[in-house]
């Protein structure tokens, strides 16, 4: 077993990024789905803080950037659940298979 | 008066327009009207005779009419003898034929309109002797013809009479034809039409005398057409259809007057060359023998007495062609007394035994004494009697002929004299002599009215006396007063020849008096004698046969054609045009309808078509667009690498 390298963590981005979208194409449930892009969100951030230990250590972007992340992982998640919380109001659930009523 | 001439002819004008505008419906006032405005021109007429008589110089005033660039056309009046003496004439007649008509046209629906044409005719012949330049005289020309085309054809019912005056209006026209060219010619090479200007040009010998030369033939051809001479004569006898008193105007005064008082005016032009007096001698030379011959045997009355004008006018046309302007325009001065008498006298005949046939007549002296008396001392005057007024004037051609050395003309003259002689006492020994051969006619036979008969009587005083002041020995006769040039016409006076033309109209009248009187000789014999010729004279040389078969059928086979180019091409390329224009406006409507509409609509479908097929897309699942999303998303990563 060596040192951590930049690979692992870039692995481990792939792996929950994969989650992400996998959960966001196959949840029903809204919150699933929200749940499963705060993934996608989190995914992405490791892969910033990873990049900014190993290719500009002396650099706060990548940090910066993480940080950024989290704050709008959060306002869309506020969003994101009072626009749950009115379909539910409006169709009486929240599987979004069944708002379709945007189609043609 | 001589300066104020332009006065004369607006009498009849103002008559003209009096009865047509305001007056037409009151006959009486109509023609009471026109005789006043005639009679005015003719004291006016005679004042201006006078003045002319006394003082003998030719005036002439004219205003410009028209001018563009360089070019000037002046119009206005030209006043000498010549033209005093024709004043006298037309006016004469005019009014006594104004009179006249009071009692021949008595009844006529169309009476007022009678006196507006006779007007109006007066009136363009007045116009036409006081013009003074060819252009004018052209305008006056035309109406003169106008009018006897009205007149000819007043019974327009009839169908000979409106053909008549289609005939004459036609046949001289075609006349004008040559009038016109000439004028144009005329002005062209001499750039004046102005008859004391043209004039003095021709005396100056600065002009280009050929061009000038050629106009004047042609501008003679002109005057052969109204005055009736071979070969455009064939109207003359046909203008016969008229009213009688139209008659005598246009065979005394107006119409058939204005060729040789044109061609009079011409003497300067047609003097230039010798070969065209030559033309205009023989003309009249052929057509004087000629009229007089078929003068022969005719029997309708007013056809042997226009024939008697043709001659006549041939007469006077030959004595112009040889020089004689005293001895021509004195012939035309005197034969419109005794021709204008002819023709009333014979109106007179007409109106009370209501047929034109001489062979149906006969013993009327007895009936109508006035008439019978006049028409006798007018048909002595014609024949040229010692000491009427035809003999002095035909003895003055007689005369020219002689002295020139044209013994030819002067044969001619002489054939025609006899000829002249023996039809006006054949026509006077079968109208008014003899037995009646028409019973019915003549026991309703009647003297004319007094309105009828005082015309008679002035013109055959007229007839007697116009002659004398033509007689050689004058001193200060007609040869002074109307001369061509500076120098007066001093025909010596030659007894042998005067003793000649009196043997020559005597031997005619005696030879008549024994056919038609004593019945020594059968007239029917020489007729059967002479079969051919009399067959040609009575079928006037057929002359219109000829012109039917040369000029009138080829006429109406061009026409004929004309009319089926017209039916076949051109409204073919009418009809044709409708039709493409048809089939046009259906290919458009076709291209609206399917390629712009086709497009119009077309863009419409496509876009629902597309739209149709793309909504499809539209599945309002969001996990679908999600997954569209991550796609495009490694597709473009992908071309990040790949770098296509």
């Amino acid at each position: 077993m060596g040192q951590l390298s930049l690979y692992h963590f870039l692995a481990l981005g792939a792996v929950l990024f994969a989650l992400g979208v996998f959960g966001l194409l196959t949840r029903r449930n809204a919150i699933g789905i929200l749940m499963a892009i705060e993934l996608l969100f989190n995914a992405a951030a490791i892969n910033f803080v990873a990049f900014a230990k190993y290719v500009d250590p002396n650099g706060l972007a990548g940090q910066a950037f993480a940080i950024f992340i989290i704050t709008v992982a959060a306002a869309e998640a506020a969003v994101g659940l009072a626009i749950v919380m009115l379909i539910y109001r409006n169709f009486r659930g929240i599987e979004v298979d069944k708002i379709n009523f945007m189609k043609w | 008066m001589i300066h104020n001439g332009w006065l004369i002819p607006l009498f009849p004008l103002i008559s003209f327009l009096m009865i047509v505008f305001v007056l037409k419906k009151n006959q009486k006032a109509s023609s009471y009207f026109a005789i006043a405005m005639v009679l005015i021109s003719l004291v006016l007429s005679f004042i201006l005779f006078i003045e002319m008589l006394a003082d003998g110089h030719a005036y002439h005033k004219f205003v410009n009419w028209l001018s563009w660039s360089d070019f000037e056309l002046p119009m206005g009046i030209f006043i000498d003898p010549l033209t005093a003496v024709m004043l006298i004439v037309v006016t004469i007649v005019s009014s006594l034929v104004h009179i006249y008509s009071l009692g021949y046209m008595h009844g006529d629906p169309r009476f007022s309109r009678f006196y507006a044409y006779l007007s109006l005719f007066t009136f363009s012949m007045l116009g036409l002797v006081v013009a003074g330049s060819y252009v004018l005289i052209l305008v006056f020309w035309e109406l003169v013809g106008l009018t006897s085309y009205l007149l000819i054809g007043f019974w327009f019912e009839k169908k000979i009479a409106a053909d008549a005056g289609k005939k004459a209006f036609v046949t001289t026209k075609l006349a004008d034809l040559g009038f016109l060219l000439g004028l144009m010619l005329l002005l062209f090479a001499a750039h004046t039409a102005s008859i004391p200007e043209l004039n003095e040009l021709i005396e100056s010998g600065h002009a280009p005398m050929t061009l000038i030369g050629i106009a004047g033939i042609l501008m003679f051809m002109g005057a052969c057409g109204k005055s009736a001479q071979f070969p455009f004569h064939v109207w003359l006898p046909d203008a016969m259809e008229g009213p009688t008193p139209v008659s005598a105007l246009i065979h005394a005064a107006t119409m058939v007057a204005a060729g040789v008082y044109l061609t009079a005016r011409m003497m300067g032009i047609i003097l230039v060359s010798e070969a065209m007096a030559t033309v205009v001698a023989t003309i009249g030379a052929i057509t004087a023998v000629m009229a007089a011959s078929i003068g022969l045997v005719q029997n309708d009355i007013k056809r042997i007495l226009a024939y008697s004008t043709v001659s006549q006018l041939g007469y006077m046309i030959m004595a112009l062609g040889l020089g004689g302007y005293t001895a021509g325009s004195f012939h035309l001065f005197t034969h419109a007394f005794f021709k204008a008498l002819l023709f009333l006298g014979a109106g007179s005949v007409i109106h009370a035994v209501h047929t034109n046939n001489i062979q149906e007549m006969g013993g009327l002296h007895g009936k109508m004494k006035i008439t019978s008396i006049t028409f006798l001392i007018a048909s002595l005057s014609i024949a040229g009697i010692f000491p009427l007024s035809g003999f002095w004037s035909k003895d003055e051609i007689f005369a020219v002929a002689y002295d020139g050395g044209h013994y030819f003309f002067l044969a001619a003259g002489i054939a025609a004299a006899f000829m002249t002689a023996f039809y006006m006492f054949r026509l006077y020994f079968l109208t008014f002599t003899g037995t009646p051969r028409d019973r019915h006619a003549y026991d309703h036979a009647h003297e004319s009215p007094l309105n009828m008969t005082i015309p008679l009587m002035i013109l055959a005083v007229l007839s007697v006396c116009a002659g004398w002041w033509g007689i050689p020995w004058l001193e200060h006769g007609y040869g002074s007063f109307v001369k061509f040039g500076h120098h007066a016409h001093h025909a010596e006076p030659n007894i042998a020849l005067m003793a000649g033309s009196l043997l020559v109209a005597g031997s005619g009248i005696g030879f008549a008096y024994l056919v038609y009187r004593k019945k020594v000789i059968s007239a029917e014999a020489i007729g059967a004698r002479f079969k051919p010729l009399y067959k040609l004279l009575y079928n006037k040389y057929y002359f219109d046969e000829l012109y039917m078969a040369a000029i009138v059928n080829p006429t109406y086979k061009i026409t004929e054609i004309f009319f089926r180019f017209d039916q076949v091409v051109i409204d073919g390329i009418v009809n044709g045009a409708a039709k493409l224009t048809l089939w046009w406006s259906w290919a458009k409507e076709r291209f609206d309808t399917y390629v712009i509409d086709g497009a119009v609509n077309g863009a419409g479908y496509l876009s629902l078509a597309i739209g149709r097929v793309l909504r499809r897309t539209q599945t309002g699942q969001l996990q679908t667009y999600a997954l569209v999303v991550f796609i495009g998303a490694v597709i473009l990563i992908f071309m990040k690498f790949i770098r296509i």
